[in-house]
């Protein structure tokens, strides 16, 4: 091993405000074996020329550490400059901006730890060797779940490049919510115009198979290689006979409320979707039907010309092979039965609602009526924020509801001239390009617009509606009776978005929607390669954006699927035959049936293997390895730390849920004491007992394992495993008459940088 | 706090930033939040109690304090209107708590040494001199029968044992601040 | 299996609304809850919260003590108190600041050692969820066969921040408890309505107004009487019912009992054992 080079980059004053750079350049230059250089901004194009400049001009270097901000952002950059004239994986970085500069105030902590993280880096790379790469093959296929606007852009867009795409959907009908709006804005072009050209679209593109009533229930393998089970309900309609004529409809006996038209009218047991539905074929909703649950009437079979019903369809399951999958999942309304808004009151109805009123085709014919007896409204008021903005229901905006309400209030003073249209509100939100003049034009409406928010919603002894309401804008206390209240009920995650998160192991964020790798430079990644997201399934947002988010995802499958074969790194397990004793608790303990047995011996199958390092912790002789991180590196990492600064709290952290909210600790700047001084892994899972005492061996004040929480472990079940170490090695902490307090494990989201700061706050008072 | 760059031009006040300080403080020792935080959506004066009969403002209350116009609301009346049913605390979306800003505000009030209004004086002394806000009363019943406790067989109230430390202890507090 | 619980019933109930504490003392061993009396308290310091709330913490904190002292869970009667000594307790709980503050004087001055790690009930949750609605209907000899409307009060319902006896919107368990009892009881858009109680030590009049709308807007939803689990609130819409009337300008007439009363009379016990002829409101217009 010959020199090694180190990069402190000052990222403007992000790091050199509180981390003494030029006190870290001396301190390091102090070993001889090490060259430093420090630059304004590492991660721009000088910055990457002075590291190929450097390593030009000084052939005895063989890796690198760049001490920089968190990892997320830039390691690609780094890695594809470096590898120019190293190996890919001769290098090592240190997080001194998320974890030490943004979350240290005091300039001589935090430079002690910047310090100590970069020695803990440079202990490490002197371990490292080349890793080199694999081809392999990926299936071209892709799944898109979810049928709405983005599901099917995104579909499109796939299909169009040439992949065969497997639309799963779960309704009878494609076509999503927006098949449900009267007219969109900012343009008030009909949205059932805007989407059936493209849902007749899909239903034809020979590139897309669509499978309604269909629901992803499992998935397994790789990216590139997926393997999805998709549970069909059965439609109990033949597809190829059924004409759409509706007369099934008419005859069948049973009323149920419509659960398209959100309960504002009633269908039949068997119907067709909606009007224009893709495909228009009728479906039976079974737990209903009375053939199919208690084998009398049958009406629909006898009348159908096409006899096209068929009552013994069975569910089926079907296994996809895929190489990318994108969610476009979807949101729904949120509930608000039992809060201040009396939603039970029949005339009190929410924006989708209120669509439903508008369609031409819809359960009110076009009419704006009060559900509780078909009158036509003399008072119509709009309440925002319905359960957005609101830390009780959902503390975040829901986007869409200011523009929407205008639209539709400009809609009804259409439909109604001689209406009283109110309008209660915080804010009204326009920033999209023509929302403000659209807003604009909404003012020149007879429209009051009352800038405060009512309290309750009451009703009178005869069933009216009224409620108060403070106007700021004139001082008054106004008390409103409204015939209809339409409330801008907050946007959530829908069922499929939400199941979509478990089955995926995606992450997500408080609000529950699904989170993206980086949500300005990476909007539609997920932490899972191979893996995106469009559409609202991602948070409220307009359907422009939902394209967006579509035509963006379907690139980024389209990208990694480019060619019929893609090349990995191998940073995958390898074991040492020598030392194995072929007792096959790796075989046992690996979820993705990454060993097997070659002839005499056992071998990883790269392909499979996620580099998770389960199997390095089972192994009682050591003889398995995970290439980007050795025993050797890792205890060396550990020294280091120590050695630098003995009044350390090593943290083992997954390098996702845990040091993502590090990271976001770190950019919410919550400070905490600097005694915790992070150690990544790709999983918890890797930790032996043995690893999790050496730092105690080794003077460290103490020990943290940050894993991500049980059942989200991106590689199944790493988090029980470490559970079970950390157990036992508490137990030996105990016996050895050590304070066992002193090891904690702590299971973490990504987006609770609070609860990271709350712990560090805690154990760092602990010891002291 | 921009204290003296800011002037209110109808009765020539000014921002006073210490108070605001203290405010959030004081607030913060009890657990409440920072009164910045209110984003003025009106819902706590649309649903006050005191709003219809005695013209309480709670929204205007909080967006006094936020911006540190505290002596207005020290020498106002109609703090001392506020109810206490805590709606505007159970209903803001922003978990603020203008019932709660207004009891500290009354407690500097207090303290200042101004004299009390209503009944809270006769309630202090009841306290610091009983126990309890008063002495048990003699009630009549629907029929004009006179009661007391005695009569009814319930038994004597209890109070603490010993009166002058807990008048003491109450005394003391008086004077500590939060 | 009696749960023995300690009894704490404030200002109001000890020095003026006696009949509530009579049906309480009447009715609670009958399911089960056995009442034992604390020494040495005191007020809790809801009334001055305006004055001092350091005082107001002190008065809750020590009764809290007392009755920790004795092993016991603390029975409030009254959700001003209930509140109080919730908060009180919270408080305590999560700012090392204030607990210092408060405990060392405890344990100075009255030599009261505090906790703080005991249950504290009101009459709602006492019967609801820890009676319980089946024991209850168990004991009904007389069922009520009345409408009663359900006044829960400001602090029985909020703020849910340090946990209630019932929920802030659309709060249930009574309309439970009074239709196991034989009643009839229905939500009503007034059922949050303050009855202005604590606005009685600065602003009189506009106090007793708030009672006779609320009084008004319940009998104009043609109830037949009015539960309440307040003293304060019962001091207000029975005591004071006819002045309340005055006030408005209105003939007011509403029975309004405390929850414990009607329990009482479900179960067979006599007006005169719950303290009925007490009530100032027309409590014996309903058979």
């Amino acid at each position: 091993m010959d020199k090694i080079a180190v990069f402190l980059c000052h990222c403007g004053d992000n790091i050199a405000a509180t981390v003494d750079i030029k006190k870290l350049k001396e301190e390091l230059s102090k070993d001889g074996d090490l060259l430093v250089k420090d630059h304004m901004f590492l991660c721009s194009e000088a910055g990457q020329q002075m590291i190929l400049d450097t390593l030009d001009e000084n052939k005895g270097i063989d890796r690198v550490v760049i001490a920089s901000c968190s990892p997320k952002h830039h390691w690609n950059i780094f890695k594809d400059c470096i590898k120019q004239r190293l190996n890919a994986y001769m290098w090592e970085m240190a997080n001194i901006r998320e974890q030490c500069s943004w979350v240290h105030s005091n300039k001589e902590e935090a430079t002690k730890k910047a310090l100590a993280l970069i020695r803990g880096a440079i202990g490490k790379v002197k371990h490292h060797k080349p890793i080199g790469t694999i081809e392999i093959h990926v299936n071209r296929n892709i799944l898109v779940v979810g049928a709405g606007i983005a599901g099917m852009h995104a579909s499109l867009e796939l299909a169009d490049k040439g992949f065969h795409v497997y639309l799963v959907e779960k309704e009878a009908s494609i076509g999503g919510n927006m098949t449900r709006l009267g007219r969109t804005f900012p343009t008030d072009d009909c949205s059932m115009c805007t989407v059936s050209p493209i849902m007749n679209k899909v239903n034809s593109h020979p590139n897309i198979e669509l499978l309604t009533l269909s629901e992803v229930v499992e998935t397994s393998g790789r990216p590139g290689d997926y393997k999805v089970v998709v549970e069909i309900r059965p439609r109990y309609v033949n597809p190829d006979k059924c004409t759409g004529c509706g007369l099934c409809t008419e005859k069948c006996p049973i009323s149920i409320p419509s659960k398209y038209n959100l309960g504002l009218d009633k269908t039949k047991a068997i119907h067709i979707p909606f009007d224009s539905c893709v495909p228009n074929i009728a479906v039976i909703e079974s737990d209903v039907c009375l053939k199919l649950t208690k084998n009398r009437c049958g009406i629909c079979e006898k009348v159908c010309p096409a006899g096209a019903i068929e009552y013994d369809q069975k569910p089926q399951r079907r296994e996809l092979n895929v190489g990318a999958i994108i969610v476009a999942t979807g949101y729904k309304q949120m509930d608000l039965y039992n809060t201040e808004y009396n939603y039970e009151h029949p005339d009190v109805i929410t924006g989708l609602e209120l669509e439903r009123m508008i369609v031409p085709s819809g359960p009110t014919g076009g009419k704006i009526v009060c559900p509780s007896d078909g009158r036509v409204p003399k008072t119509v008021t709009f309440i925002q924020c319905a359960g957005s903005r609101d830390r009780r229901y959902k503390e975040y905006c829901s986007n869409i509801c200011c523009m929407y309400s205008v639209k539709n209030a400009k809609i009804v003073r259409a439909k109604i001239p001689g209406a009283t249209i109110n309008m209660c509100y915080i804010d009204i939100r326009a920033p999209g390009r023509r929302y403000e003049e659209y807003y604009k034009t909404f003012r020149e409406n007879d429209i009051k617009m009352i800038m405060g928010r009512p309290s309750e919603i009451m009703e009178t002894p005869d069933g009216k509606l009224y409620f108060d309401v403070f106007d700021k804008a004139t001082n008054k206390l106004l008390r409103i009776y409204s015939d209809l209240i339409v409330l801008a009920t907050a946007l959530e995650p829908s069922e499929g978005t939400r199941k979509m998160a478990e089955i995926l192991h995606l992450q997500y964020g408080m609000d529950k929607f699904l989170s993206p790798l980086h949500v300005k430079i990476a909007p539609v990644d997920t932490t899972t390669e191979g893996i995106y997201i469009a559409g609202t399934a991602e948070g409220p947002k307009s359907i422009q954006d939902s394209i967006t988010d579509a035509g963006t995802a379907a690139s980024r499958a389209a990208t990694i699927l480019k060619d019929d074969s893609t090349t990995i790194d191998l940073t995958t397990a390898v074991i040492d035959p020598a030392r194995c004793t072929k007792c096959g608790l790796c075989i046992e303990a690996c979820n993705y049936h990454a060993i097997s047995i070659e002839g005499e011996d056992y071998t990883v199958i790269d392909m499979a293997c996620k580099g998770c390092g389960k199997c390095v912790s089972i192994c009682p002789e050591g003889a398995i390895e995970i290439r980007h991180l050795t025993g050797a590196q890792l205890r060396a990492q550990v020294d280091s730390i120590l050695e630098s600064d003995p009044d350390s709290v090593i943290a083992y952290t997954t390098e996702t849920c845990g040091y993502n909210a590090a990271d976001i600790a770190g950019t919410s700047r919550m400070e905490y004491p600097p005694v915790v001084k992070i150690v990544k892994l790709p999983c918890v899972g890797r930790l032996s007992v043995a690893d999790i005492l050496y730092p105690f061996e080794k003077g460290a004040k103490g020990v943290m394992i940050f894993a991500c929480p049980e059942g989200l472990c991106h590689y199944i079940d790493g988090t029980e495993a470490a559970k079970e170490k950390y157990e036992k090695a508490k137990e030996i902490l105990k016996e050895k008459g050590m304070d066992a307090e002193r090891l904690r494990f702590i299971e973490i989201l990504t987006p609770d940088g609070q609860k990271f700061q709350k712990v560090c706050k805690d154990i760092a008072e602990y010891i002291c | 706090m921009s204290e003296n760059s800011t002037t209110d031009l109808f009765n020539m006040s000014k921002p006073d930033g210490e108070k605001y300080n203290e405010l959030v403080r004081q607030l913060a020792v009890l657990g409440i939040k920072n009164p910045s935080i209110c984003f003025q959506c009106a819902k706590c004066t649309s649903g006050c109690e005191a709003m219809k009969l005695l013209e309480l403002q709670p929204h205007s209350i909080m967006a006094s304090a936020k911006s540190g116009f505290i002596d207005e609301i020290l020498e106002s009346d109609l703090i001392w209107a506020c109810v206490g049913c805590y709606k505007c605390k159970e209903r803001c979306p922003q978990e603020m708590s203008p019932v709660e800003v207004m009891f500290v505000i009354k407690n500097w009030y207090v303290s200042s040494g101004k004299s009390l209004p209503g009944d809270y004086q006769k309630i202090l002394q009841g306290i610091i001199t009983k126990g309890y806000i008063q002495d048990p009363l003699e009630v009549l019943d629907r029929e004009n029968k006179s009661w007391n406790r005695d009569l009814l067989g319930l038994p004597q109230i209890k109070r603490p044992k010993d009166m002058k430390s807990f008048a003491s202890a109450i005394s003391q507090l008086a004077t500590e601040k939060l | 299996m009696m749960k023995k619980i300690g009894l704490y019933l404030g200002c109001v109930a000890s020095t003026e609304q006696y009949g509530y504490e009579l049906s309480i003392r009447e009715v609670m061993p009958e399911l089960g809850i056995e009442l034992v009396d604390l020494d040495n308290i005191s007020c809790c310091g809801a009334p001055i919260r305006s004055i001092n709330l350091l005082m107001q913490m002190y008065m809750s904190a020590r009764n809290i003590a007392i009755c920790e002292e004795r092993g016991l869970d603390m029975y409030a009667p009254c959700p001003q108190c209930h509140l109080s000594l919730t908060e009180t307790k919270n408080r305590l709980n999560s700012s090392k600041e204030l607990r210092e503050k408060i405990v060392t004087k405890l344990k100075e001055l009255e030599g009261l050692e505090y906790k703080g790690e005991l249950k504290i009930y009101h009459t709602v949750d006492l019967l609801y969820d820890i009676v319980g609605i089946d024991k209850i209907k168990e004991k009904v000899k007389k069922p009520l066969k009345w409408n009663i409307a359900c006044h829960y009060g400001c602090h029985t319902v909020r703020y849910s921040d340090v946990g209630r006896p019932d929920r802030a919107e659309h709060p249930y368990k009574m309309e439970e408890i009074i239709k196991t009892l034989g009643g009839n009881s229905w939500d009503y858009s007034e059922k949050l309505n303050c009855c202005g109680a604590p606005l009685m030590t600065t602003h009189k009049e506009s106090a007793l107004t708030k009672t006779g709308e609320k009084l008004k807007a319940v009998i104009d939803r043609g109830f037949d009487g009015l539960s309440i689990v307040c003293p304060y609130g019962g001091r207000m819409m029975d005591s004071k019912q006819e002045k309340a009337g005055n006030t408005i300008g209105e003939e007011l007439s509403l029975p309004v009992f405390y929850l414990t009363q009607l329990v009482g009379l479900a179960i067979g016990k006599k007006p005169k054992e719950l303290g009925l002829n007490l009530n100032l409101s027309a409590v014996n217009a309903l058979r």
